[in-house]
């Protein structure tokens, strides 16, 4: 034992021997432990695997590039001059993630309608869909076929990754059995709100 | 024991010892100051808090929050949120409904979130989020982990070349149960939903809309009507038939048939027929009417309507027709035009 007193005496100058240092570590493991678990077992509180993303969600339409928020109007794809009843009339509308970074988005259709014209319309959207004399076939519908157009308001599915685009076939229809007054209008508005996914 | 190793020692224990001593602090500040670190996964909140900065958030009661303070919250799907605060309402049941809206989105978040607690944000450092993110990968968990495990071996393990061999057997079982049971101690706290460390998704949002304007044909009225007289089979089958092509659904007609000369006489009857598309034709038919015998001058007045206000279009079109005798026989029957 004597032998080595001098040893310790000098390891003494460092701080003493490390004993509550190795024990402080151990908040370490304490601390992996909890973070861990909570990651692995819990979905409560998402802990780890997150992306830090610096960049900026863009959602733009047709030829608009990173445009925050953005609004074509008088969109010239969709031609509703002229609906007579029963008709329907289909465009197509190209909508990009162009977001800077990483960043999948998904996002929702919405549309409305103003005045007793807006009220009898009806709109089926087909991501991924095309037209074919006036109608929308093929994609996947979203939401129903049919639906009332004002207030219309579903999700359009899977996330768009960044820097890719889906076309969505917008079909608006005038049921034969709705008899709006000539000389009606409505201002219809499709609106895309956009969300960053994980 | 060289140089290089005793400062390679004492590096790995107060590494080590600092953030082990961290880990057990931020521990105990969320037990017992309920304060979370939070780290901003994405730019939405900038430039107030950036991408991966980290915030020190501590939790409040719902009551607490007013408008322009930035909380975390969690969503409908459990994902954590923090945005400022831009709406504070109420539920029904008397909960607070918080509507937040990210400093640099242009719109709120779509949800409202119903709380009764949240986290408030009161302190924010730049960047000090990727440093914890990337500790609480796998990556990170699995260094901090060794980390751990080697200061603890040279904190206890006896020195090289002898000494305190009488400690050694203990040591021996002391450590890896020390160890192990730090680590339990973790897990049991992370399964407990205690550990108060949380990332925040703090997402964008974007919108882009388009708008159009849909309108309806002008006003149109029905065309002048072309009389048929047809000669049908029986007894009072000679009619006079007014067709027309139909307008569409939107327009009905309204008729009347008047005895006399136009624009005079008496109302004999009227109707309204019912919307007809294109391309078919509306027909309206005449046929005797009651007690109508003898040569007399009849005229019909077909006005186009609308079908949602029965509101007339125009002016009427007028058809002349007259009953007279049937060419072989003792009754009288409709026909076109004049006698």
């Amino acid at each position: 034992m004597a032998r080595h007193e001098p040893r310790h005496r000098t390891e003494r100058r460092w701080f003493g021997r490390g004993r509550t240092r190795a024990l402080l570590s151990a908040g370490l493991l304490v601390g992996a432990g909890a973070v861990a678990t909570s990651a692995y077992f819990t979905d409560q509180v998402k802990v780890t695997g997150t992306t830090i993303s610096s960049g900026t969600l863009h959602i733009d339409l047709e030829s608009n590039y990173r445009v925050r928020p953005e609004t074509i109007t008088n969109w010239g794809d969709l031609n509703l001059t002229g609906l007579t009843p029963g008709t329907s009339k289909a465009g197509l509308m190209t909508v990009s993630n162009n977001s800077r970074g990483q960043l999948p988005m998904s996002f929702r259709v919405q549309a409305s309608a103003t005045n007793a014209l807006g009220a009898a319309l009806t709109l089926t959207v087909r991501r991924g869909g095309s037209i074919s004399s006036g109608t929308c076939t093929g994609g996947t519908l979203i939401g129903s076929a049919g639906a009332a157009l004002n207030g219309f308001n579903q999700s359009a599915g899977a996330p768009v990754g960044t820097g890719s685009s889906d076309v969505l076939c917008i079909q608006v229809t005038l049921p034969g059995s709705a008899s709006p007054a000539p000389s009606s209008t409505s201002n219809v508005t499709f609106t895309f709100p956009a969300k960053q996914e994980a | 024991m060289s140089a290089t190793r005793r400062v390679a020692r004492e590096a790995v224990l107060w590494t080590g010892g600092a953030l082990g001593a961290l880990c057990l602090l931020s521990l105990l500040a969320g037990w017992l100051l309920n304060v979370t670190p939070l780290v901003f996964a994405s730019g939405s909140m900038a430039p107030a808090y950036d991408a991966g900065a980290l915030g020190i958030a501590r939790e409040v009661p719902a009551e607490e929050i007013t408008v322009g303070e930035v909380v975390s919250v969690l969503d409908a799907r459990g994902d954590r949120v923090t945005h400022r605060v831009v709406e504070v309402g109420a539920t029904a049941d008397g909960g607070t409904l918080l509507r937040l809206k990210g400093d640099a989105n242009d719109t709120t978040d779509p949800q409202a979130y119903v709380v009764t607690s949240a986290d408030r944000v009161v302190a924010g450092v730049p960047l000090a989020g990727y440093v914890l993110n990337l500790a609480a990968s796998p990556y990170g968990l699995a260094v901090g982990a060794l980390l751990a495990a080697g200061a603890i071996h040279l904190g206890f393990s006896p020195r090289r070349g002898g000494g305190r061999r009488a400690t050694r057997g203990r040591a021996r079982l002391v450590l890896p149960a020390g160890v192990g049971t730090a680590v339990l101690l973790g897990g049991a706290v992370g399964l407990g939903g205690q550990a108060p460390w949380a990332f925040t998704s703090a997402y964008w949002t974007d919108s882009a809309s388009a708008t159009v304007t849909a309108t309806t044909p002008a006003p149109v009225t029905h065309q002048q009507p072309t009389c048929t007289s047809n000669e049908g089979s029986g007894q009072n089958k000679q009619q006079a038939v007014l067709t027309w092509p139909g307008l569409g659904a939107e327009y009905e007609y309204y008729w009347e048939l008047w005895k006399g000369t136009s624009p005079g006489g008496s109302l004999y009857s009227s109707g309204t027929l019912n919307p007809v598309n294109p391309p078919t034709n509306v027909s309206l038919t005449f046929g005797i009417v009651s007690g109508g015998g003898g040569n007399d001058a009849y005229y019909a007045k077909v006005w186009t309507r609308l079908v949602s206000n029965h509101a007339n279009v125009g002016s009427p079109t007028t058809t002349l027709l007259h009953s007279g005798p049937r060419p072989n026989g003792p009754n009288w029957w409709m026909y076109c035009g004049t006698s």
